[in-house]
């Protein structure tokens, strides 16, 4: 069996794919495994020995002719055609894209054959989004900033790759002797995106608290080439000799080793804070701004996460109090998100509001009990979805008797835009939407019929989980949901 | 990302983007409609990668 996972995303999904590529390799001891990425990542792949061979994507020979002054489409799409051709004559048995990206799914989609099977995101004939399996479409509809997942991104990419993770498949690899000098405390002072940056100002402070504490403790400080001005900014600014900056002079397995021989590793949501997971290095992650630590914080034992959305809000001496918490193995406070083991493996204190929509999210898709609520809103929008539902299934219905399609269309379409604003009123119900809409598009392209019958099967199933909320017909709305979950 | 590969990467975007669409209107969408959206998307997602503003997944 011969594998193509495609992994086009930066470093930190790449570090978050080992585990789920690790559980592959178990499943298929034989099989050629080959992985994707983008020239500038490819080292993240360095040390993971489960791959058989790592694939880069010659970007710089695709996108050259076009980065000129008399830019060159022709050879541009001469060069993208050949690059498909030779990889497509690979006869790949399986496609895992782990990518969620446009490009990733029009290549998946050039790169299948008679036999190939596709997990992720590929296209269907008329180049429309083909979502093939049930994880991409969770993925789809509830991924993201500002959704409800609750599920790590490294579950997400196993379940893809059809994988149950065992604790060993966070591992790091198999690194050159080292000798150098260990650093109890590592900190990673840049970060792959401005808005997740912490500030050297903020970094001297807490590593001056931390050395209040512990004159002689030693920290390095680890980052990019490009972050060296901020090392120097925090380095100038600590008079301790105990701090040594390693900015920008480390390869990603020294960066790795740095990290294995920490106790504990201080930085934003970021590559190194992934290559913590995998090195079972605790981590304190300052969180910063839009993310979803849900999806992608750390995973090693004892690591913790403070959320803040600005940086003024993580106060110096707390943030130190904590990476001191963790370095003695002492119980972290609740106003820290900590890893637990289990899914989701966090535990954090979050608004009612937020646990009402993850508990209702694993109803429609884990099967789990519709939870309880007492709000208006929400039974307004239910009662408004169920009136729209309703009025669909009728006008369908009605389609598949013979009705006049350029009459009965209009008003579908009205109906589809009734639904998302109901989504787009009811956060909670938003999800339901989300849901609902995704598997319209799963459709793909058909015949008319087929796609009714397909239609009114999820108008059908949309309705019996408005049914679970309605009170029976003469009585009040209790509150109480009247039926297990799933869809 | 210096600007001036920014601006040959969002000007070649822009090209693309025409083309692809003369392209589909006239031939439909095939193999070869394919790859070139596919270098379209490629360009757009490139834009992504080498900004350190945004996110990439």
């Amino acid at each position: 069996m011969r594998i193509l996972i495609l992994q086009l995303a930066r470093l930190g999904d790449i570090y978050q794919s080992w585990p789920a590529i690790r559980g592959l390799r178990r499943n298929h001891p034989q099989a050629t495994i080959e992985v994707l990425t983008r020239p500038r990542f490819v080292g993240a792949l360095e040390g993971l020995e489960a791959i058989n061979d790592k694939l880069v994507l010659p970007t710089s020979t695709l996108l050259g002719p076009l980065v000129q002054p008399e830019l060159d489409i022709k050879a541009s799409f001469d060069a993208i055609s050949n690059y498909v051709d030779t990889l497509k004559a690979n006869n790949y048995d399986w496609i895992i894209n782990l990518s969620f990206s446009p490009f990733s799914s029009y290549l998946a989609h050039s790169l299948t054959g008679e036999n190939t099977k596709v997990s992720g995101y590929t296209r269907h004939a008329d180049g429309f989004l083909s979502i093939p399996d049930d994880m991409s479409a969770y993925f789809y509809a509830q991924v993201g900033l500002e959704k409800p997942n609750r599920f790590h991104l490294a579950e997400i990419f196993a379940t893809l790759a059809e994988v149950d993770l065992e604790p060993q498949d966070w591992r790091q690899p198999l690194l050159p002797a080292n000798n150098n000098e260990a650093y109890p405390v590592v900190v990673h002072i840049g970060a792959s995106e401005a808005k997740k940056q912490v500030s050297p100002h903020k970094w001297s402070a807490i590593i001056t608290q931390l050395l209040k504490t512990q004159p002689n403790r030693k920290v390095a400080l680890i980052g990019a080439k490009n972050e060296e001005s901020l090392a120097e900014q925090i380095t100038s600014s600590i008079t301790s000799n105990n701090v040594k900056s390693f900015v920008g002079q480390t390869t990603l397995a020294e960066t790795f080793s740095l990290i294995a021989q920490a106790k504990v590793l201080l930085g934003p949501d970021s590559a190194p804070m992934h290559i913590a997971s995998l090195t079972k290095t605790a981590c304190v992650n300052l969180s910063l701004g839009n993310v979803n630590f849900w999806e992608t914080g750390p995973r090693a034992a004892g690591s913790c996460i403070i959320r803040a959305q600005e940086e003024a809000d993580i106060g110096s001496d707390r943030a130190a109090s904590i990476v001191e918490k963790v370095l003695n193995n002492e119980k972290l406070d609740l106003s820290v998100v900590a890893v637990q083991d289990g899914v989701p493996c966090y535990r954090a204190f979050t608004p009612k509001e937020s646990e009402f929509q993850w508990k209702f999210l694993k109803a429609i898709y884990m099967g789990e009990e519709f939870p309880e609520t007492e709000s208006d809103l929400f039974f307004e929008g239910i009662d408004k979805l169920a009136d729209m539902n309703a009025l669909m299934i009728e006008q369908m219905t009605a389609l598949q008797n013979g009705a006049d399609l350029s009459k009965v269309a209009p008003i579908i379409d009205s109906g589809e835009e009734v639904i998302q604003a109901i989504g787009n009123l009811v956060p909670s119900l938003s999800i339901l939407v989300r849901w609902y809409q995704t598997e319209k598009i799963r459709q793909g392209p058909g015949q008319q019929q087929d796609i009714l019958a397909r239609s009114l099967e999820i108008q059908r199933t949309l309705q019996r989980v408005l049914e679970v909320y309605l009170p029976p017909k003469g009585e009040a709305q209790s509150g109480q949901p009247e039926n297990a979950g799933g869809v | 990302m210096s600007e001036s590969l920014e601006s040959y990467l969002e000007l070649g975007l822009q090209r693309l983007e025409k083309v692809y669409e003369e392209v589909l209107k006239t031939q439909g969408y095939t193999q070869e409609t394919e790859k070139l959206k596919m270098l379209l998307e490629l360009t757009r997602e490139q834009v992504g990668h080498e900004n350190p503003n945004t996110a990439t997944r």
